[in-house]
């Protein structure tokens, strides 16, 4: 019998026409791992939420069809009363966590279900145990870090012993390495107490081979579901399809039967390797184009940013960046990658002057940025930052743009110009009169965007700009500021997301404990890690080192075929 | 930045919570009832000791800018609008509404009074703040009382959160040149408030997280129950005990007459000896406490539970 059943459910949220779910059928069998994909805006979230209730219930809105979770229909049954069958762990961890202690937040479950003080006891210490959080137990919540928060997360619905566990997105607020750490976490927890899981993820490639079945969801409906292995062939000339990048690269080269994994890429090369070893043809070296494997640093242009010597300490007393030098020329795009807490965003603070140098300096286009105005430094160097939320203050997409195009005391006579330009380039105009706060979180990332690259600062830089988002949006922003670049404007990123670095950028800067441990072109930098490299490098490795890129890694694999 | 909890292992902090409301009751009703400054005095410095005890003398001394703001706001204001007093110490011009500014001796010690008064009860909440585990308060109260205290527990945790939310918020509109920090004050302070409404929007946005959250694990499905059971201790009986005697005897010392003290209409302070032993009780009782707490970590049976 299925656990979860979901016939014809169709949903819409109050005061919208439009379903946010339309003839969705699902069922999720005991110990099963589904993985729900979609691009933002599919229904993910809301078929989630109807899992445990929360929709209708906690939403309102229009529902039709049935949802049965363990024989209850959710419409008919309360959410608090689904609690016990299904538990749900949300995308951002502040916004779930309801105590300071992660003991009381484990408890805070069993506490409202009335259990009894010893029960919960061997509850708690059972579930701190099992997911290796039992020495954060004197912490507090506001003293762990994103990974551990979610993990607790976790633990406080883990511990009301679910049926089925439901998470929506999880690891989108999290660094790769705790993203991963998490993943493993759940994946260990179906295999040994086969308990049903369902999944949403943006970065397919981090849990695609832990799935026992992949669900697809298109505008509300459901478009796909099958093996990861039918999931591949189906995506085949669907380039939109999340798949990871690896799966991707051989299905464009071979077709069916593409490789789900790093590891099974890596024994499809050596296979490939060997056979055409002695033949004759291209040689995989050559997909790298070696003339681009220069230091990929600044020749003798005067720097549009040049740091030398820099220290920041907190006002904690942490001490992030150690004598840092770095120089921006004109028209660079870099990326600056490195684990959580390495300094990247506190470097790129002080281009724009939003922090100060504690010891040496800082220069922006040949002046110190200390004792200048932010906003006289945002003419030169403008930022978007992690949350683009912060960045919208107004109720129309064109009063947004408006709101920066007035700050930067731009001539009226300039502007609508301007504006439209703007919207023309990130494909807004259709959004023009709307309110930012009711796009999709890809179309607001663009609208924020937007908000900055109107007035064309010669520096731009991003920090995080791909965390949460689908692939599509992922691809349109990098086109978006592979255009930006071309017209002569420097890029800098800071992100973790490597194959985006990779397939935008050409010079790398790794840190790590507020230094800079290696800086030079992307193909020199990324080659030469372990860890903070690609899919396609870790794949290639063996027989083109060089390979970073997905475009590099299909001219390799073509040489090899 | 507000300074909260953190938990450490000290005598104050590990008492049953309700011991902790009765010691912190005890100090907050003398400070309210006696009308003799030297007791807010004691009092102060009483917590003062107490926080030592606690390990959080730091923290607790941080809380000065707000004692000091709003002392001085009473200081000043009192004196300003009260009409009371026979020694005018200043004669003033006649303002409309106030009518004329006299000042009086008597008026600006009541106010220094409120002042010392208004510092005593900061420092009190502050040091409660400081010893009590929102948690464990949270567990403390049933019923109707445990929301209201979920809903304090939430926003106390809520507070840093909020304070991450405006700095990003912040950045992000001084990095596109909307937030100002040069062109005066009011330029500054003009160019910030726009962004309280994304501030709020922010706020909602994770209060609608919360409530899902909460809803998911059964919240208001069951009568609840608590992990933490609270249990008294040896430490508990004498600090319940000491509470007692230091309100027991300042009410008692305070009706008796052992400490008076008259603003108005002159100012009277007859200093007697025993009223240099009803303000010294506070400062030997807090004392005590420190000493307890030095033994606590050695004498085991202080920690044993019933």
């Amino acid at each position: 019998m299925d656990l979860v059943e979901v016939k014809n459910l169709t949903y819409s949220y109050p005061g919208r026409d439009r379903p946010a779910l339309e003839g969705v059928d699902l069922r999720l069998s005991p110990g099963e791992f589904v993985l729900l994909l979609g691009s933002s805006g599919s229904g993910k979230s809301t078929l989630c939420r109807a899992l445990n209730g929360l929709v209708p219930h906690f939403y309102g809105g229009r529902i039709s069809g049935k949802v049965t979770v363990s024989g209850k229909d959710t419409v008919l049954a309360r959410v608090s009363d689904l609690a016990g069958h299904v538990g749900m762990v949300f995308q951002d961890p502040e916004n779930q966590l309801v105590t300071e202690s992660p003991v009381s937040e484990v408890a805070f479950g069993l506490e409202n279900m009335g259990l009894d003080p010893a029960t919960m006891r061997k509850r708690v210490e059972e579930v701190l145990a099992t997911l290796r959080l039992s020495s954060l137990k004197e912490k507090k919540i506001s003293e762990l870090s994103g990974g551990q928060k979610q993990k607790v997360a976790l633990a406080s619905v883990l511990v009301m012993h679910p049926e089925v566990l439901v998470l929506d997105e999880p690891t989108s607020q999290l660094d790769p390495i705790s993203a991963d750490d998490f993943l493993s976490t759940l994946k260990s927890l179906n295999d040994e107490l086969g308990l049903s899981v369902l999944l949403t993820e943006h970065r397919v490639e981090r849990c695609f081979h832990f799935a026992d079945r992949v669900v697809v969801l298109e505008k509300g409906r459901v478009s796909f579901s099958g093996t990861p292995g039918e999931m591949s062939a189906w995506a085949a000339g669907k380039p939109w399809a999340p798949l990871p990048p690896i799966t991707r690269l051989f299905l464009s080269m071979n077709g069916a039967d593409a490789p789900l994994t790093v590891k099974q890429g890596r024994e499809r090369i050596r296979t490939l390797a060997g056979d055409a070893r002695g033949e004759d043809g291209l040689s995989v070296e050559d997909a790298v184009d070696a003339s681009r494997m220069g230091n990929g640093k600044p020749g003798g242009e005067v720097p549009l940013v040049k740091v030398e010597n820099l220290s920041y300490v907190y006002g904690d007393g942490t001490e992030a960046l150690k004598g840092i030098n770095l120089t921006v020329a004109p028209g660079e795009f870099i990326a600056l990658i490195g684990e959580n807490g390495s300094g990247k965003s506190t470097l790129v603070k002080h281009f724009n002057g939003l922090l100060k140098p504690s010891r040496g300096k800082v220069l922006l286009d040949g002046k110190s940025t200390k004792g200048q105005e932010v906003a006289r430094l945002a003419r030169t160097c403008g930022m978007l930052g992690q949350n683009p939320n912060n960045q919208l203050l107004a109720d129309t997409t064109a009063e947004e743009i408006a709101i920066t195009l007035e700050a930067m005391e731009i001539p009226e006579s300039s502007r609508d110009r301007l504006t439209d330009r703007v919207l023309q380039l990130l494909d807004l105009e259709s959004f023009r009169d709307d309110d930012p706060r009711d796009l999709s979180c890809g179309e607001r990332e663009r609208v924020a965007l937007a908000s900055v690259l109107v007035y064309e600062p010669r520096l731009l830089v991003l920090d995080e700009p791909t965390r949460g988002v689908d692939q599509e949006t992922k691809n349109r922003l990098a086109g978006y500021l592979v255009e930006y670049h071309s017209r002569g404007n420097a890029v800098v990123l800071v992100t973790h997301d490597l194959e985006f670095a990779a397939s935008c950028c050409e010079r790398v800067v790794l840190m790590g404990d507020g230094r800079v441990l290696a800086d030079g072109d992307k193909h020199l930098v990324l080659s030469e890690s372990l860890f903070f490299t690609t899919q396609f490098n870790k794949t290639f490795r063996e027989t083109a080192p060089g390979v970073v890129t997905g475009e590099e890694a299909a001219r390799a694999l073509e040489a090899l075929s | 930045m507000i300074p909260v909890y953190r938990k450490k292992d000290t005598l104050l902090q590990e008492l049953h919570p309700a011991t902790q409301l009765a010691l912190i009751c005890s100090l907050l009703i003398l400070s309210l009832v006696a009308k003799n400054p030297l007791y807010q005095v004691a009092v102060i410095a009483a917590t003062a000791i107490l926080s030592a005890s606690a390990d959080v003398a730091v923290e607790w001394w941080s809380w000065w800018k707000l004692c000091l703001v709003i002392g001085l706001a009473a200081l000043i204001i009192n004196p300003l609008v009260s009409r009371m007093g026979a020694t005018v110490i200043w004669r003033g011009p006649h303002v409309p509404v106030l009518g004329r500014l006299d000042i009086t001796l008597e008026a600006v010690a009541y106010g220094a009074g409120m002042a010392l008064r208004l510092a005593a009860v900061i420092w009190v909440f502050a040091l409660l703040s400081l010893i009590m585990d929102p948690d464990r308060a949270l567990g403390l109260l049933k019923g109707k009382g445990s929301r209201s205290a979920l809903a304090s527990a939430l926003a106390l945790r809520m507070v840093p959160t909020a304070m991450r939310d405006s700095v990003a918020i912040l950045d992000a509109q001084r990095a596109r040149g909307v937030a100002k920090d040069e062109g005066g004050k009011l330029r500054v302070l003009g160019s910030r408030f726009p962004l309280m409404k994304r501030l709020v929007s922010t706020s909602l946005d994770r209060g609608i997280g919360l409530a899902e959250s909460m809803e998911s694990r059964a919240y208001g499905s069951h009568r609840r129950t608590r992990l933490v059971e609270f249990r008294f201790g040896a430490g508990d009986v004498i600090v319940v005990l000491l509470a007692g005697a230091l309100l027991g005897a300042g009410l008692v010392g305070i009706a008796g007459g052992g400490a008076p003290f008259t603003y108005y209409p002159s100012l009277s302070a007859p200093v007697s000896m025993w009223t240099a032993v009803f303000a010294a009780l506070p400062v030997v009782i807090a004392l005590i406490i420190l000493a307890l707490s030095k033994w606590w970590k050695r004498w085991t049976w202080l920690k044993l539970r019933t």
